[in-house]
């Protein structure tokens, strides 16, 4: 068993020496396949508020994601658009499409008057495609782009006896397009890449704008691309600094850490209301926006390290969500900032009311849900499921009054051998959790017994809530697991072999840049596995992706 | 996502963080206790007593359909038909008999039956004597005292003995259901606030100081429909509503202030008003749970009183009238009986009393009162 997770103990170890051996050099690294990935909801509606403004409304259901090995962001990439799902984006463009050419709005998005409001206008339209289609499309359009749909225009202007009946079947045909649902990704062949394909600057221009912006490109990144500007290096360097620059980047940072913590399971969360009656659907929304806030407060206004998100003390607070946390809120609308005392029991992610409601049961906490989000979502570690046939009955009994505490009910249902291997590695983090109930609510008893938090991260013992988030802190697997997700987030699926001495380069600057998120974004972009890709896979000498417990010869020479 | 050995990582990790082991145990956590705890009111009720027999043998009093039948007729008959229409016919409406909630003495004193014999009520010893109408009443006007439903004697509530005998008091009426619903908190546009200053033990305290406070917005309610605690609430801008700290103690759990005025601002259904209660003294016990439960015994200014009771409007249409018909009382009837029945701050000059006993019984639940600037430096 050992011998099969052998990779990942040399992972620990360059962790643990700090990696400054790796990080002196750019390995040169190919990356794999391209993919098609489709819009999430929250790019869907960024590339309208983008291309129309927020004035306009977004009506309809989209798709559900896809999450694959832990995110989204790879999973959209094994997604299609099934036949109901093509009639709700039919729906919603055309509801947008009303809405962009009404008397309202044309005045403010179409950029000419037709010569008649009763014939088709040829050039109007054109004008008007060219003014919005490239911002949709994330590309320059082409003559069959602008021609299909001038014809149609026309087509809909004559049936119906309106210019912008017409325009409004051009737009919905836009909003409908493959290349606006989807993000293709193109590679081609380029000098000094023999062994693979470089992205072209177009799809480079959108896999960089969609990880720092979670949107499209903006103009200036199209126009630099449209020119091939981003194939050299220093003209690429300034638009990603450009990029990291924007407050825009906030967006993009929003969208990552929403996507590794899972916060799309809000949309489904639900509270028993006898045993949680602090609980609102508005306590869930501010709760997860009180995550994101301080990620995005910490990481990219303060540039602190990633590692110090586990022990900050800094926080932001409503008034819904006061009463979760019990602390006064003296903002009557919106947030205020909030600084944990020293003795307080809440420090870092890991107390965060989002997390602990949403890693828990509608009627109780989860050691095992937590502990399994633990380890997946912010180590990286592979938690095998639970068999179809475990007896929960004990544990989900948590007024059982010989068992009163959930460490107690664990215990026996982990004395089952089945159970056991897998609950020692979710539970006893877990269970250091234990202090926050089902919605986060800090608690001391359970059930009139207290609640004992101690126990231990890998060997690292820790001896409540507050000293798991230390251990969380000092885990040489904290940084590398957020380097990994950032690369896997930015290209959209797991890393090939090749990409495997670049992960270790990237780690290892991760750490001599103190873990700041800036750093690690510009190093990802400006890597050459971000930038190239593999031919396809029908060629013979295409790179599969990299087995899981496949040893590689660059981390044996490390050990 | 990689299949990390969580095992040989932990032992990696055990032995690079070794040197670090004088930091494993932790410290200990506690949530410190501010120095001013504050409260929102949950519950905050004239407390309907439960029948003692012969309590009202004359009866109990007549509305003003029953007074002045045939006008009343004539006025629902006209509003009936001007409803059908879409219309809407006013309640001062000249079919009817002179307002008298608006102006009480346009109509003579229909008269006014109180409830005269001994009951068992809620309400404190407000004036430090078992009072009789025979006999000495202390610094009060003549009254009877009630004992309290634990046997403490000298209970001044006046007001139950005002409207004991009206019929929407009577216990299960309309003001006992509104009561048990608990419309008073949870349709009142501004919470009522309490904060404790100094209280070191919530059972043994020499030494503290309360005040009560309106809010400048109503409570929060939770999933199951009750007022939600450890909520942030903003006192009311305007400091009139800011009442002073009252002296109190706390002995053996039980909490008791020295008086103090209290004004609280009243803004529910038709009535846009304020309560102005004084002397007000407060017996209430603190709870294990955080809640704090009691009485507020005062004596309601009767002017504030009667406004309280009628001054109701739904925009430039007076409902004074309509409410008191609902409740079981004429406007008239009552103006006259305040007098008879009051028992606090006499006038200087005619030693006519100006205010009445009640007691307001209530349930707290902590929250966080929040003082805007203005407020802070009043």
């Amino acid at each position: 068993m050992l011998h099969s997770f052998w990779p990942v103990r040399i992972v620990a170890i360059t962790a643990l020496l700090g990696l400054g051996c790796g990080s002196s050099s750019p390995p040169e690294a190919m990356g794999g396949p391209v993919a098609m990935r489709r819009l999430t909801a929250a790019q869907y509606r960024q590339a309208i508020v983008d291309a129309f403004g927020p004035e306009i409304e977004i009506v309809g259901r989209f798709e559900p994601d896809n999450r694959r090995e832990g995110l989204i962001a790879v999973g959209s990439a094994f997604v299609a658009v099934t036949p109901s799902g093509f009639e709700q984006y039919e729906a919603m463009g055309n509801y947008i499409a009303k809405q962009v050419v009404s008397e309202v709005h044309r005045d403010r998005l179409v950029p000419c008057q037709p010569r008649s409001r009763t014939e088709p206008d040829a050039a109007c339209t054109e004008a008007f495609l060219q003014r919005i289609g490239p911002g949709l499309l994330r590309r320059p359009l082409v003559d069959g782009d602008v021609q299909t749909r001038v014809t149609a225009a026309a087509a809909a202007t004559e049936l119906m006896g309106d210019f912008y009946a017409g325009l409004e079947v051009a737009v919905t045909s836009l909003l409908i397009a493959p290349d606006f649902l989807f993000r293709v990704e193109v590679a081609e062949a380029g000098p000094g890449f023999a062994d693979g394909l470089r992205l072209t600057d177009i799809s480079l221009a959108s896999r960089l704008s969609y990880l720092l912006w979670n949107a499209g490109p903006d103009a200036a990144l199209l126009e630099v691309a449209a020119r091939s500007g981003l194939s050299d290096p220093d003209s690429l360097g300034r638009e990603v600094d450009r990029l990291l620059a924007s407050s825009r980047l906030e967006d993009g940072v929003r969208a990552f850490f929403e996507d590794v913590f899972r916060f799309d399971e809000f949309e489904d969360i639900g509270k028993d209301p006898i045993r949680y009656p602090a609980y609102s659907a508005q306590v869930a929304l501010d709760a997860r926006e009180q995550t994101l806030r301080v990620v995005v407060d910490h990481l990219i206004a303060r540039k602190a390290a990633y590692r110090d998100l586990f022990t900050t003390r800094r926080s932001f607070m409503t008034r819904a969500l006061g009463p979760v946390y019990v602390v006064p809120v003296r903002a009557e609308e919106g947030w205020e900032a909030l600084d944990f005392a020293t003795d307080h029991p809440r420090a870092g992610l890991l107390s965060h009311a989002s997390f602990n409601m949403l890693n828990a049961h509608s009627g109780r906490s989860s050691p095992t849900l937590r502990g399994v989000f633990l380890r997946e979502a912010l180590l990286c570690q592979k938690v095998p499921p639970a068999p179809a046939d475990v007896d929960f009955s004990l544990f989900n009994e948590d007024d059982n009054p010989k068992y009163k505490t959930a460490r107690d009910r664990l215990a026996v249902h982990s004395s089952n051998a089945t159970c056991r291997n897998c609950h020692k590695l979710t539970d006893p983090i877990g269970l250091g959790l234990e202090v926050f109930d089902g919605i986060g609510r800090h608690r001391s008893t359970e059930n009139g017994a207290p609640i004992d938090t101690s126990g231990d991260l890998d060997g690292r013992a820790f001896a409540d809530s507050v000293d798991l988030g230390r251990a969380f802190r000092d885990s040489p697997l904290i940084g590398a697991c957020l380097v990994e997700n950032v690369y896997r987030y930015a290209v959209g699926r797991d890393p090939v072999k090749s990409e495997r001495r670049l992960l270790r380069y990237l780690e290892g600057r991760f750490e001599d840049s103190g873990q700041r998120l800036h750093a690690l974004l510009r190093d990802v972009v400006m890597s050459d596995g971000f930038r190239t890709a593999t031919r396809p896979r029908r060629d013979p000498a295409v790179e599969e992706p990299a087995p899981r417990v496949a040893a590689l010869p660059a981390e044996k020479e490390a050990t | 996502m990689r299949n990390h050995d969580v095992s040989a990582l932990g032992l990696l990790a055990a032995l690079a963080l070794a040197c670090d082991s004088a930091t494993l145990g932790g410290s200990e956590v506690s949530i410190t206790q501010p120095p001013v705890r504050g409260y929102v009111m949950a519950r905050w009720s004239e407390m309907i007593p439960g029948v003692d027999p012969g309590e009202c043998p004359e009866g109990i009093n007549i509305v003003e359909a029953d007074q002045y039948p045939e006008q009343w007729a004539t006025f629902m008959a006209a509003r009936q038909r001007i409803r059908a229409a879409g219309g809407y016919l006013r309640w001062d409406d000249e079919r009817l008999p002179p307002d008298a909630c608006q102006d009480p003495l346009s109509q003579p004193d229909p008269g006014f039956l109180t409830l005269d014999g001994p009951a068992t009520v809620y309400g404190l010893d407000l004036d430090g004597v078992v009072s009789r109408r025979t006999g000495s009443s202390g610094a009060t006007c003549a009254h009877d005292d009630f004992v309290d439903h634990d046997g403490a004697t000298g209970i001044d509530n006046q007001f139950w003995r005002l409207m004991g005998c009206v019929r929407g008091y009577r216990p299960n009426d309309l003001v006992d259901r509104l009561q048990e619903s608990n419309v008073s908190i949870k349709e009142a546009s501004y919470a009522i606030l309490l904060e404790i200053t100094g209280m070191d033990d919530a059972q043994n305290d020499d030494e503290i100081e309360v005040q009560l406070l309106s809010a400048g917005a109503p409570v929060a309610m939770n999933a199951v429909d009750d007022v939600m605690a450890h909520v942030s609430i903003t006192a009311h801008e305007n400091p009139r509503y800011h009442n002073a700290a009252a002296r109190g103690r706390i002995e053996n759990g039980i909490l008791t202030t020295e008086p103090v005025d209290l004004r609280i601002k009243v803004k529910q259904q038709t009535s846009d008003n304020e309560y102005w209660l004084r002397a007000a003294r407060i017996r209430a016990e603190v709870g294990d749970d955080g809640r704090i439960k009691g009485v507020v015994g005062a004596y309601w200014d009767i002017a504030n009183l009667f406004s309280v009771l009628n001054d109701q409007n739904i925009g430039d249409r007076p409902q004074g009238r309509n409410a008191a018909n609902a409740r079981g009382f004429m406007c008239a009837g009552i103006y006259h009986a305040m007098p008879r029945v009051a028992d606090g701050h006499p006038d200087p000059e005619t030693g006519q009393c100006t205010s009445i006993s009640t007691a307001i019984v209530f349930e707290a639940v902590p929250a966080f009162v929040i003082r805007t600037q203005v407020a802070m430096a009043e």
